[in-house]
């Protein structure tokens, strides 16, 4: 034990007897063990931590999938769920919600909360105690039940100052007073959903209409019952359903399991794929202080080989070395918690808005002891190699040799593979970050379908209780559209349900005159959005044929619809659909309506996915309860926010306006996980290559620096600069070149993982690939010609002399 | 007579290039004994320290046979030579070979520390050393502290800390001015009076006058072996 102390404390002061050495290799590797900490607290945190939820590996998201309409997630009807939890035997809890916005009103101004609607059971299978009060009883989830909420914990503070006499009070909640029952606890998360507010779903279950796919269902496996056969279960149970009930033809159940559902596999991927690339980076670091090990071992070859002479076993030496290397690991371990709190922080405030849990991201225990291991292993990756290379000779050749024992062959050998390794690993990070890079740009860059330039946009949720008729809607929207375009700075206002981006939008099964099927289970299911006359102006939204909505279309006048080219193209492939008819399709009451035009693709899902086919409605035909207005401005369209917001009030001065932005901001936070993937990996990608760079050149200087009598010869026997150079170069290109190859080889791989990550851009796209060759081969070539050129400047007397 | 502490029978070292095969030593027989002070000596590339070496056991790429203390070397493997080296040899080097970061003490406990011993005989035995050649003062400075001379007699006590039965002596005066290297060679001298064996490598007549037997090599070969008076 005392040699072991005795060996750390000589190690300790090597190291500082060596401060330049020292700071290069701390740096080095705190770089890249700091990285790596920074992406593995986000995989701890999202991916390993369980959900704080009892037996979650147990809860289950349920969807209901339809092959045969192109609906791989859809959300559930609630009649299918009730009879999924009364004929499963594999799942022992199910239950149902659906998020939404209530218009809270009453005491205070009039505010809009995000809340939802649940079976009672859900609280209870998510482990929830009230902090106050009690949650649901049966006789509140039962239709006709007197009104009750639950109030989230943070909005009871909020708005009520935490008053423990709110129980047993009423809440006025979309004009209808509920009472208030309980207070959820206040770390208590409600599957990461906005819970200011609960309300009971108080529904018959089993009644409720099958084609209504608008709520999410949470189950539990029970005991015992692994995820396959639960899986298979409830797809014969929906195969059963299907069978007696036509309408639910093609409709099957996809069972997920709740921390996937929340982080999903795309997530999952970029968190693999960043802890891949920070592994690399941190392989990269350690090469280069096996290289800077591998010089001053060349330098200690003289006192390995006088302790070897002295007695000491080759074991004893390797312990020697290795606790030099692993000190040198913790401390640069211990500078790497600093890059890693760094790290952290960058991370949360790059991360997409909302992402569930990224405000626990910390530098807690398992992170600090993942990085104490991570450290020591490092200290043995790069310092086995060179230690292994120190006393591999015998003493008496060494001592013969002297400072040079280590200057041999095969250390010659290992630096170049080391060199070759790290051009390879810095290949794969850049090919990585290259990807990511291009593919943001690409998607940033893509055609969105309308101008989203000086366009602000806000949501208003009309309460049921004030606007009961589709008339009262219509006057409304009518009437704050009016008031808004009045305004100065205001060229045009529209309204729409779904904003572009949205990630979702609502859809209906499209019987296409001519062509419908019986019970509709063949009509195509499409998009569905209602907007109002102003709105593809307002968006900029080219019409391609036929006409845009307008004062002709009424309540009363004949019924009419838009669709999208993609819908014209696939369902009408050859023909002008205008003037065609087209109705919802399990609705045989529905009146025809006549397809009035068509209008350019809009990317409505997301940046990435081709546009489905869509079909808009007129709001003066629908009477839409809650839509997004659509402001066009002469200027900077926050600068509007308030006279927008008076002019709303000026026709209904209690209505909440919320979810305020500007449409650029609104692209913006969709894009925030491609853009924080690809600042993240485009920043391992700049490490990976500054370190490689730096890697190389070390190498090669240290190879000029031993060949400098052999160059003084070249010099003396009549050898140009440009010949010098040539020499050089030819060194480090081949190194280059060999990395590379490898590195391609090595990328081409493991950039397959990415193929859910590119939005469409193939994992070996050429364009990246010769991008990322150029960019190294200029840094490598840089690193080589610096030293190149240094030899070229040799004097040979000098040099002559000095060997 | 004594028991040969050392009998080489046959040795020889070669190394391969492109050019052939290239002998550095040639059917080397020599026994030494128990207590001699040998020197070898010879031109440059004769094979002296490499003779020294496979004596120290730091070179393994030999042939032919090496009895120490009647162990045959040529049989051991690289822990067994390498236990007999540590607890029986010390070595003396021309360019001192003291470790730099080291402390004179610390240098002085190096070879111990590789022997199976407790921490307070290391100790012990280093005070002793230190105390023995006079040179407790210097203990905590490090060798950059120290002249030529003082390095060498440093050097001298690592290798005599163990109480070897044998010191190999490597040109041990070669960067010493002629006191300092006088005063190494009586020190040497008075060890072996005290019963260790010695065998040095060295170009100097003068320093070979310590010993009592002198082998000449040439090429490789042991040209002649010649007994000396000695200077004590």
């Amino acid at each position: 034990m005392r040699n072991l102390l005795q060996e750390v404390r000589f190690g300790g002061r090597r190291l500082a007897a060596s401060p330049g050495f020292t700071a290069v290799a701390v740096i080095t590797l705190a770089l890249g063990i700091g990285a790596n900490a920074a992406v593995f607290s986000v995989v701890h945190t999202l991916l390993l931590r369980p959900l704080p939820y009892p037996e979650t590996g147990r809860l289950v998201q349920i969807w209901e999938t339809n092959a045969e309409r192109g609906l791989s997630e859809t959300s559930v009807a609630l009649s299918n769920a009730a009879d999924w939890k009364a004929e499963s035997r594999t799942l022992d809890a199910l239950e149902v919600y659906v998020r939404g916005g209530f218009t809270v009103t009453g005491s205070g101004q009039p505010e809009r909360v995000g809340g939802v609607t649940l079976s009672r059971g859900l609280l209870e299978l998510l482990g929830a105690r009230p902090a106050l009060g009690r949650f649901f009883l049966p006789e509140e989830d039962r239709p006709g039940a007197p009104p009750a909420a639950i109030l989230g914990h943070a909005f009871w503070t909020r708005r009520f100052g935490g008053d423990p006499g709110i129980i047993g009070s009423p809440v006025v909640v979309d004009g209808l007073p509920r009472t208030v029952v309980g207070v959820l606890p206040e770390r208590f998360n409600l599957l990461y959903e906005d819970s200011d507010l609960l309300v009971p779903m108080a529904r018959d279950l089993a009644l409720q209409p099958r084609g209504q796919h608008s709520f999410r269902a949470l189950g539990r496996l029970a005991e015992g019952v692994s995820l396959a056969s639960a899986r298979a279960e409830l797809a014969s149970v929906a195969e059963a359903i299907a069978a007696r009930e036509p309408g639910n033809r093609g409709w099957s159940v996809l069972l997920v399991p709740l921390h996937e559902e929340i982080y999903g596999s795309q997530a999952r991927a970029a968190l693999v794929l960043m802890l891949l690339a920070a592994g690399f980076v941190l392989l990269i670091a350690c090469a280069n202080v096996a290289n800077l090990l591998l010089a001053r071992g060349a330098a200690r070859g003289r006192e390995i080989a006088v302790r070897l002479a002295l007695g000491a076993g080759r074991g004893r030496l390797m312990r020697l070395l290795l606790a030099e290397s692993l000190l040198l690991a913790l401390v640069s371990g211990t500078a790497g918690i600093l890059v890693a709190l760094w790290g952290v922080d960058g991370i949360r405030s790059i991360a997409p808005a909302g992402t569930p849990r990224i405000d626990e991201l910390s530098l807690d225990p398992v992170v600090l002891v993942y990085m104490l291991g991570l450290s020591l292993a490092t200290g043995v990756v790069f310092g086995l190699a060179p230690a292994l290379q120190s006393t591999r000779r015998d003493a008496g050749e060494a001592l013969k040799e002297g400072t040079r024992v280590l200057g041999g062959r095969s250390r010659r050998r290992l630096l170049r593979g080391l060199v070759v390794a790290e051009v390879a690993l810095a290949l794969v990070v850049l090919a990585c970050g290259g990807l990511m890079v291009r593919s943001f740009v690409r998607v940033q860059n893509a055609d969105l379908g309308f101008d989203p330039s000086r366009l602000l946009t806000l949501r208003l949720d009309l309460p049921e209780a004030r606007y009961s008729s589709d008339a009262a809607r219509a006057a409304f929207f009518d009437g704050a559209l009016l008031a808004v375009r009045s305004l100065p700075g205001v060229t045009a206002a529209g309204a729409v349900t779904t904003l572009p981006l949205s990630g979702s939008n609502s859809w209906v099964d499209l019987g296409i005159e001519g062509r419908v099927t019986e019970h509709g289970v063949e009509d195509p299911t499409v998009g569905m959005l209602i907007i109002d006359d102003g709105y593809l102006e307002t968006m900029g939204i080219p019409l391609r044929s036929g006409r845009g909505f307008d004062e002709r279309d009424t309540e009363g006048s004949q019924p009419v619809v838009l669709v999208n080219e993609t819908l014209a193209r696939r369902h009408f492939p050859g023909e002008d659909p205008v003037g065609r008819r087209v109705r919802p399709s399990r609705s045989a009451s529905a009146s025809w309506r006549v397809i009035a035009g068509v209008v350019a693709d809009v990317k409505h899902r997301n940046l990435v996915d081709p546009p489905r086919p869509e079909v808009y409605w007129p709001q003066s035909q629908a009477g839409e309860a809650a839509l997004h207005l659509v402001v066009r401005t002469q200027g900077k369209p926050l600068d509007l926010i308030d006279d927008v917001r008076a002019a709303v009030w000026s026709v209904d001065p209690e209505l909440p306006v919320h979810a305020v932005t500007a449409m650029t901001g609104h692209i913006e936070a969709r894009m925030a996980g491609p853009r924080a993937m690809a600042q993240i990996l485009g920043l391992l990608s700049g490490v990976a290559l500054l370190l490689a760079g730096v890697g190389l050149y070390g190498v090669i200087a240290g190879m000029v620096s031993q060949r400098t009598g052999e160059i003084g010869v070249r010099v003396a026997l009549g050898a140009k600069p440009a010949d010098i150079v040539r020499l050089v170069l030819r060194q480090g290109l081949g190194l280059l070149a060999a990395g590379m190859g490898f590195g391609l080889g090595a990328a081409l791989g493991i950039t397959r993982l990415m193929t859910g990550l590119l939005g469409g851009l193939s994992p070996a796209d050429p364009g990246t690939y010769a991008g990322i060759v150029a960019v190294l081969a200029a840094v490598a070539g840089l690193a080589c010609w610096v030293p190149a050129r240094r030899a070229a400047r040799v004097d040979p007397v000098a040099a002559l002399r000095q060997d | 007579m004594t028991e040969a502490i050392i009998r080489l029978k046959d040795v020889e070292k070669h190394y391969d290039t492109g050019a052939g095969r290239t002998y550095v030593l040639r059917r080397i027989t020599l026994d030494i004994q128990a207590g001699d002070f040998l020197t070898i000596m010879g031109p440059s590339g004769a094979g002296k320290s490499t003779l020294l070496a496979i004596l120290g056991m730091l070179d393994a790429a030999w042939a032919g046979e090496y009895e120490f203390m009647g162990q045959p070397v040529h049989a051991l493997g690289r822990r067994q030579r390498a236990e007999l080296n540590k607890n029986n040899i010390g070595f003396v080097f021309q360019s001192y070979h003291l470790l730099d970061n080291l402390t004179v003490a610390e240098n002085l406990e190096v070879p111990l520390s590789y022997k199976t011993m407790k921490s307070s005989q290391r100790a012990a035995l280093v005070a002793d050393a230190l105390d023995r050649f006079a040179i407790v003062g210097k203990k905590d400075l490090y060798p950059s502290q120290l002249s030529g001379g003082q390095q060498q007699l440093v050097a001298v006590a690592r290798a005599l800390v163990g109480s070897p039965r044998v010191i190999l002596a490597d040109e041990p005066t070669g960067n010493l001015h002629s006191a300092q290297g006088k005063e190494i060679m009586e020190l040497f001298g008075r060890l072996n009076e005290e019963g260790t064996t010695i065998v040095q490598v060295t170009h100097s007549e003068a320093n070979a006058a310590y010993g009592n037997r002198i082998v000449q090599l040439q090429d490789g070969w042991i040209a002649s072996t010649e007994a000396v008076g000695g200077k004590r």
